[in-house]
């Protein structure tokens, strides 16, 4: 058992060298790859990555002749998906070969506060895919929609099946009423159509305090107490204060597309029972023809992979449906080198497969 | 970059080195002295991240208070049966205050409309009743906004006062799983992170049934309520002082809205046309 004198000097040490870790650190910027902007309207930009690595001999078997569209969530900003060097999803899709294109939805605005799924989905991601298509002189694109925008994928491939030849779902919720979709419960029961008249659009910060609030105490003054643990030395310290930036860098949600989400796909179920409508059409994920792979995270707090699984018996017209449990949390699940080398390998074979 | 405030402070460790193990009471002081100047001195250690070594500094000194708590009363022999009561309230107030006291609009209100400094998220039953004598008192159809706001604050409060018995229960029931858990043999950082293993979980176990989610919805809602009735009686002081309401700039983001769309109907059949000629 440490004394008191043990634990404090411990302490002191690790501050001591935090402190000395900030004193030297720089401003930390963000260290993107670099990308061309194809498009952009009211608030939505679709970009293109040029492959860093034009000698691709090695993986040229790998490549498809189809791009490989990023659809990400509303909530949240994209470039989590190209935090750094060494932590880029986007990077390690390049180097493997694919042709890799990202909508990054911005930041809304309040005189936004109209623009709902409809918008969203029929709007400004078909005419995304569109742009894909022309720039990449291509007939059809593979889809890969993360978190809430695999959930506007799989609405998109039901609702253009001839646009999207295959789909990929990252840590993406389907079915809302699984046990422990915490994130779920709390909506469950809130008036948001109360909530979105008061405010408008639903402020980044506060949902940044509903995700802190799914794990009080973790995500909250347990991680500020063991701040000096992860500024030890500056790499540490830049990964750390780029994940912290980017977590408290959340867009607000427009109110109508906040009250079409929280009723028609948490408080209805929708996805799961066919309920879901995007403008006048309904949305039927049962006749998802295409194939597809659904990735997960075994941890993941916020989409249970309960939640994430259901996919499987509600895809019930796919012609081939691969699932791939990764060993980490929602973040983690594509952050982590390990599981992110995964996730890769198995996006690399399902592209690859029958092409 | 030269830091004497650091260097000192590294120095102060060396010294501690020679120091007998029974002064903690010692060495915490002096910590906490060196915990206020690195609060009131954070350019000398860091112009870049000042704001990060001012949270560095302050929550190094709350999880050391943490581990001087803890080490006294093991010192005394207190086994971890003995911990879990003196951990019980501690840590209860400690999750409402970082939980709770998020919710900042309340206060805001209140130091507008009564002119008072620090109130407490939670009011006494005392002060509750005084809210509702005076709500009670306003029967004139002229203060008939002002009385929904006050309605509304004793909502408010009451869904406070409701999800802090979700959140009680949800700490004995994480008291119970630490008691279960913990053993004597574990450190004092290894118990408080068994203790926000604990917590969490049964936090997360509790949205399993409807209470929590209901109280926790019910803060949300009444939150909402409070700001509507707020919005309303200002709307109310905005028309007699000739100023432009709320719903007025709601209705012109909504032609902005039209607008934008038609531009957009526009802008689509236009690249239709365009590609038809091609």
């Amino acid at each position: 058992m440490q004394s008191f004198s043990e634990q404090l000097r411990q302490h002191q040490q690790r501050l001591a060298q935090a402190l000395e870790t900030l004193g030297t650190l720089e401003s930390i910027e963000p260290a993107p790859l670099p990308a061309e902007t194809l498009l952009q309207i009211d608030s939505m930009t679709l970009r293109y990555y040029p492959s860093q690595k034009p000698s691709q001999s090695a993986n040229e078997n790998i490549k498809s002749a189809r791009p490989l569209l990023i659809c990400y969530a509303l909530i949240n900003r994209p470039y989590i998906l190209d935090l750094e060097p060494g932590r880029s999803l986007v990077r390690d899709l390049l180097d493997a070969g694919h042709s890799v294109y990202l909508i990054d939805w911005g930041y809304p605005k309040a005189t936004d506060r109209y623009l709902g799924l409809d918008d969203y989905i029929n709007d400004y991601l078909h005419t995304a895919v569109r742009a894909t298509l022309k720039h990449a002189e291509s007939a059809q694109l593979d889809l890969l929609g993360v978190c809430q925008g695999g959930v506007f994928s799989l609405c998109y491939a039901a609702l253009y099946p001839h646009h999207v030849a295959k789909l990929i779902t990252l840590v993406t919720p389907v079915d809302t009423e699984v046990d422990n979709f915490t994130l779920a419960q709390m909506v469950r029961e809130v008036d948001i159509e109360a909530l979105v008249a008061t405010r408008g659009n639903i402020a980044g910060e506060l949902l940044n305090q509903l995700y802190a609030s799914l794990k009080p105490l973790e995500l909250g003054i347990a991680k500020q107490l063991s701040l000096a643990k992860n500024l030890t030395n500056k790499r540490a310290a830049r990964t750390f204060l780029r994940m912290e930036h980017w977590l408290n860098d959340s867009p607000d949600l427009t109110g109508r597309s906040a009250i079409e989400f929280a009723e028609g796909f948490f408080k209805r179920n929708g996805l799961v029972n066919g309920t879901l409508k995007i403008g006048d059409r309904e949305v039927d994920i049962g006749q998802i023809k295409q194939p597809v792979l659904n990735a997960y995270g075994s941890k993941d707090h916020l989409v249970p992979p309960a939640s994430s699984a259901a996919l499987r018996d509600a895809l019930t017209s796919t012609e081939a449906y691969t699932e791939l449990e990764l060993n980490g949390g929602h973040i983690g699940a594509f952050i982590s080198s390990r599981t992110r080398s995964q996730l890769v390998k198995a996006i690399n074979e399902f592209r690859h497969e029958s092409s | 970059m030269n830091n004497p405030l650091l260097d000192q402070f590294q120095n102060w460790m060396k010294q501690l080195e020679s120091l007998p193990e029974t002064s903690f009471t010692e060495q915490l002081a002096q910590w906490q002295q060196w915990i206020a100047k690195f609060q009131h001195q954070t350019e000398e250690l860091s112009p870049n991240h000042a704001d990060l070594v001012a949270s560095l500094t302050a929550h190094s000194a709350e999880l050391v208070e943490l581990l001087a708590d803890l080490t006294r009363a093991r010192a005394h022999g207190t086994d971890v049966a003995g911990l879990v009561e003196r951990l019980r309230s501690e840590l209860h107030q400690f999750n409402l205050r970082h939980i709770l006291e998020r919710a900042t609009l309340p206060h805001q209100f209140l130091e507008l409309l009564f002119t008072q400094q620090g109130i407490s998220a939670t009011y006494s039953p005392e002060q509750l009743e005084q809210l509702r004598a005076v709500t009670a008192q306003l029967k004139h159809p002229r203060f008939a906004k002002f009385k929904a706001l006050l309605e509304a604050l004793i909502g408010w409060q009451e869904a406070v006062g409701r999800l802090n018995r979700q959140l009680d229960a949800v700490s004995t029931a994480a008291i119970e799983q630490f008691t279960r858990e913990a053993q004597d043999s574990f450190e004092q950082e290894q118990l408080l992170a068994l203790w926000v293993n604990c917590y969490d979980q049964t936090y997360r176990e509790a949205f399993n049934h409807s209470e929590l989610p209901a109280a926790q919805a019910e803060l949300v809602n009444s939150l909402t309520q409070l700001q509507s009735c707020w919005q309303a009686l200002i709307e109310q002081f905005a028309d007699q002082l000739g100023l432009p309401r709320r719903s007025q700039i709601d209705q012109l983001i909504e032609q902005f809205d039209q607008q934008r769309r038609r531009i957009r109907a526009l802008e689509l059949e236009i690249e239709q046309l365009k590609a038809s000629q091609n």
